[in-house]
């Protein structure tokens, strides 16, 4: 039996069909979270926005415009959810603590983690709005076009701050060592 | 480097070249190294970003948000409330036609006051940003780190530089007899284009490229240019004057 479509889900939810509203959280949770957690670099901080963007997004089910693609609309929510928090908290926590590795491979999985953390305190280190695109492109695929209507910004200005920020994420990796 | 080269370099990234626009830029790699490494350090940022994998969200959230809503039914009932009366309403063929014709005259209207109307004053150019255009900041709190005064037959000016919680601000403040031609150029590897503010009525054109801002067609400018830090900026940031294609002024400007 195929996925019912995110715009049928809605329109069951306006129902009031909690499973329909059960089927889009399953569907969009993840996304939505690790575009928080890649925002704000703390895990409980990225659930609780987590949890407002889908507080917010049944509260505003009614406003969703069917024209535009149910999770465009979504991750404009947690776009701008996440913008608002970092701008008003300005504040960066390191991830919580990694799991204990057993085995032969815990020096290459060290080193990995290392890398990663680095890579990921890089990218914190960017400005909000060159971060989040950063995020949109590279973590959740997504085009420019439809970064632009989640962004709610021209195409060419979202070319222009995903081209600056790569410029400027390179030189953060140069810096750190994490490229040579 | 050309900026259409970058921007044929973050599309060959993001695979979305045609395989014309691909030859142009592999030809254009081949003859500059230095382009080759900056394109090769791209492609390598792009490729670390790969190895980043996505999060589980915690066992409890998905709990935790069903139990935070009240799930309750949203849609109209059968008999519309007045508002709904309204909605249908719009939504007729024959209000759509009033409305259509009522738009109409509206932009012809709107359009004879903008570009027709004899009493209307001279509009000034607005500027052309590849950046962000912002309000006119203010400045007054902040401590000066540089000032330079330019002065010389026919020009008149002051640049000056701030720092606070990671911006710099460039304050120009300028008079010129000509038209002149401003350029700041900064580190893009330690400063990031934030925006430029610009006193109301102030003329010329800006554009902005590879860590250089540029303002043309200048007799008189009051703006501000706003750069992000990364990590701790230091190198200072270089600006020149040009008056007929000759550079009349060069100002070095610290920023800490």
């Amino acid at each position: 039996m195929p996925e019912p479509h995110d715009k049928d889900l809605v329109k069951r939810c306006l129902k009031g069909d909690q499973k329909a509203f059960e089927m889009l959280l399953d569907r969009y949770q993840k996304p939505v979270y690790n575009v928080a957690l890649r925002m704000v670099n703390n895990i409980d901080d990225a659930a609780d926005l987590t949890q407002t963007v889908f507080i917010k997004a049944y509260e505003k089910l009614n406003s969703y415009n069917d024209r535009y693609k149910f999770y465009s609309w979504l991750y404009r929510i947690a776009v701008n959810t996440s913008l608002n928090f970092v701008e008003k908290n300005k504040r960066q926590d390191l991830l919580g603590d990694r799991d204990v590795l057993q085995g032969s491979d815990v020096e290459d999985e060290l080193e990995s983690l290392e890398r990663v953390e680095k890579l990921e305190e890089a990218i914190l280190e960017l400005p909000p709005e060159y971060r989040i695109v950063i995020v949109l492109r590279h973590f959740h695929d997504l085009s420019y076009n439809e970064m632009g209507t989640i962004l709610d910004i021209p195409e060419k200005t979202v070319k222009s701050r995903l081209f600056a920020a790569r410029q400027l994420l390179k030189g953060l990796l140069l810096k750190s060592g994490l490229m040579e | 480097m050309e900026e259409r080269y970058i921007e044929l370099m973050n599309k060959e990234i993001d695979g979305l070249n045609t395989p014309s626009e691909s030859r142009n830029l592999q030809t254009y790699l081949n003859s500059d190294s230095e382009a080759k490494k900056f394109f090769d350090d791209l492609q390598r940022t792009a490729k670390a970003l790969q190895g980043v994998e996505e999060k589980e969200p915690p066992s409890y959230l998905r709990n935790h948000i069903l139990n935070s809503i009240k799930f309750t039914p949203t849609t109209r009932a059968s008999q519309p409330g007045w508002i709904g009366q309204l909605a249908e309403t719009f939504q007729s063929r024959s209000f759509r036609r009033y409305a259509l014709v009522f738009a109409s005259g509206l932009c012809v209207g709107i359009l004879f006051f903008v570009f027709a109307n004899p009493w209307r004053k001279e509009l000034t150019d607005t500027t052309k940003l590849s950046g962000s255009m912002a309000l006119f900041p203010d400045l007054s709190h902040l401590q000066v780190v540089d000032s330079v005064h330019v002065e010389s037959e026919g020009i008149d000016g002051a640049f000056k530089t701030y720092r606070n919680e990671g911006r710099i601000f460039v304050e120009i403040a300028l008079q010129s007899a000509e038209n002149v031609r401003i350029e700041l150029n900064s580190d893009s590897a330690e400063l990031v284009f934030g925006s430029v503010g610009r006193l109301a009525g102030t003329e010329g054109d800006v554009n902005v490229t590879q860590g250089k801002i540029i303002f043309t067609g200048v007799n008189s400018d009051r703006s501000i240019v706003t750069f992000s830090e990364v990590g701790f900026a230091q190198r200072p940031i270089e600006g020149r004057i040009y008056e007929g294609g000759l550079i009349v002024h060069s100002v070095t400007l610290r920023i800490k």
